[in-house]
């Protein structure tokens, strides 16, 4: 019970981190007109942070996939 | 090259045919023929889903969007498949709950039972056909413009649009849903390791990765960041896309039934996973093709420029594959779709299951010619006709999640809704009325208003006369 309630906790916080990340992507700190630096390994500035948002996203999925309370629900199946 | 690309056409071809042989039934009823049997595994999965969401718009379309509008496109399509895998893991679990209560078998016939409204279900049908045909016959049309402009001499463009509806209906109508994931993961491998090799080719080029935005910043510095030198990527228009491509699973039946199919909910995770890693995989090398578009053929049509990229700066080998990769990628998706079509109509239909599936099945060759007549007379606009159907089908998504998440009766006030708006945002898209309003999109104002109204609705309506008692 109380492992099943870690869980919800923790899918909780995934729900937000992934929620804020999305937002922050249309915030001028990502779609910031005609900016090109800092840039990363030559990679101009939108670029490299709308990949570090696309990793970060699908590595909060992988997380969500582990923590998420219905994982191994199968009585609706 | 021609030699080569004959062999591996006949190997593709023949590997095409031993799929949809092996995985041919002798009982088709609706579970086994439409949805294949509901039993996928992850890695079957995600190559279906992956092959289905990715198509010609990636292989041909985003290269040419890199190209032409710069390094927003990232945004416009990877950051939003990276938010769409979080949002399969988050809602997925929900539509296969009330899938598997209503005796899933397409997402007209599920509205149609969340809302019991056969309206509900036409709504549901009428946006999925009306959005999804356009979205097919792009991909044809482009793959069939672009082997015309490479083999002039072989055949007309309507003769490569033929052909390929042809072996897509061949192997669909022989073996189903389940043909069709199969060759879905033999395009899907295909797809992903011709693009990754293009893509290493072109960054090749260049040396390395900072020489080439060097390079590409002495051409067209506004490549380089957003909006791009044709000022596409608003925040409005990025947004309005997010929104659109965020909702696919929910709103396309054939990326729908995919999520509904999988054999249980660990699947379905380690598949949108899958899919995530996969859309940052496939994404990246189309980036790396734009880029040296954008250096080496930056006035050449999109046909041009794919046909130069792909077979001309390649070695015959790997243009050989990437050709057959391409048509790979157009039948692969397309095939989903027409079939997703078929699977709306015969969740609408009621009756016998073997005289519907017949029905359906001579439905989905219907369709198929429908997508082929209209791949002929489409404008060339690949991503923005594709982006056009995800908003399109997207207006449906408030309706979709009140039919998934709602228990009671909301009445029938959001299909009526959102049928209005499917019609205002087609209005719009014929240029019988404005695209924007006040500076804002209109497919942006329509979702946020067809949202409001189903939250006030579903927060406010009570059905006071309970059902039993009118009839």
């Amino acid at each position: 019970m109380k492992m099943r309630n870690n869980k919800t906790v923790y899918w909780r916080i995934c729900q937000a981190l992934a929620m804020l990340l999305m937002l922050a992507t249309f915030s001028p700190w990502v779609i910031s007109s005609g900016t090109f630096e800092p840039s990363v390994m030559g990679l101009p500035y939108s670029l490299w942070i709308g990949i570090l948002i696309s990793i970060l996203l699908v590595l909060l999925t992988f997380w969500a996939t582990k923590i998420h309370p219905d994982r191994k629900n199968t009585a609706s199946e | 090259m021609i030699q080569t690309l004959i062999i591996i056409a006949i190997i593709y071809l023949g590997l095409l045919i031993l799929l949809s042989i092996s995985t041919r039934q002798k009982n088709k009823d609706t579970s086994n023929y439409l949805l294949a049997g509901s039993k996928v595994g992850s890695v079957l999965g995600m190559f279906t889903f992956a092959a289905t969401l990715f198509s010609t718009f990636t292989l041909i379309g985003m290269p040419d969007f890199f190209r032409t509008h710069g390094i927003g496109s990232w945004i416009f399509l990877a950051v939003s498949d990276a938010a769409m895998v979080f949002i399969i893991v988050w809602l997925g679990l929900y539509i296969r709950k009330k899938a598997r209560s209503n005796d899933f078998q397409g997402m007209s016939g599920l509205m149609r039972n969340c809302f019991k409204s056969k309206f509900a279900g036409y709504v549901t049908f009428f946006g999925a056909f009306i959005f999804l045909i356009p979205y097919v016959s792009i991909q044809i049309r482009g793959i069939a413009i672009f082997l015309h402009a490479t083999f002039p001499d072989a055949l007309p463009v309507w003769g490569w649009a033929s052909l390929m509806i042809l072996v897509m209906l061949l192997y669909s109508e022989t073996g189903g849903l389940k043909a069709i994931i199969y060759s879905d993961m033999l395009q899907g491998i295909l797809l992903l390791v011709v693009i990754c090799i293009v893509g290493y080719n072109c960054l090749s080029y260049f040396g390395n990765v900072p020489a080439m935005f060097q390079k590409v910043k002495e051409v067209n510095e506004a490549l380089l960041s957003v909006p791009g030198p044709k000022n596409l990527f608003s925040s409005q228009f990025l947004i309005a896309s997010f929104i659109a491509i965020v909702m696919i699973p929910f709103t396309q039946p054939q990326v729908a039934t995919r999520i509904i199919i999988m054999k249980n909910n660990e699947s379905l995770f380690r598949m949108a996973v899958g899919v995530g890693f996969f859309a940052i995989i496939i994404i990246l090398p189309t980036l790396l093709i734009g880029m040296y578009g954008a250096v080496k053929y930056p006035a050449l049509s999109t046909a041009e420029f794919i046909s130069k990229v792909i077979i001309d700066d390649q070695s015959q080998v790997v243009a050989a594959f990437a050709i057959i990769g391409l048509v790979a990628a157009a039948i692969s998706t397309s095939d989903s779709q027409i079939f997703a079509l078929g699977g709306e109509l015969r969740s609408l239909l009621k009756g016998d299951d073997k005289k519907m599936l017949q029905i359906t099945r001579i439905a989905i060759v219907f369709f198929a010619l429908i997508a082929l007549v209209f791949s002929l007379i489409s404008s060339d606009q690949l991503v923005l006709l594709a982006r056009t159907s995800f908003a399109g089908t997207a207006l449906m998504a408030p309706m979709i999640f009140t039919g998934i998440f709602l228990r009671r009766d909301t009445g029938r006030v959001i299909p009526l809704i959102t049928a209005l708006a499917m019609l205002i945002f087609l209005a719009s898209l014929l240029q019988l009325i404005p695209a924007m309003y006040m500076g804002i999109r209109l497919d942006l104002i329509l979702f946020v208003l067809i949202g409001l109204t189903s939250i006030i609705n579903a927060l406010f309506y009570r059905n006071e006369i309970p059902e039993y008692q009118v009839k």
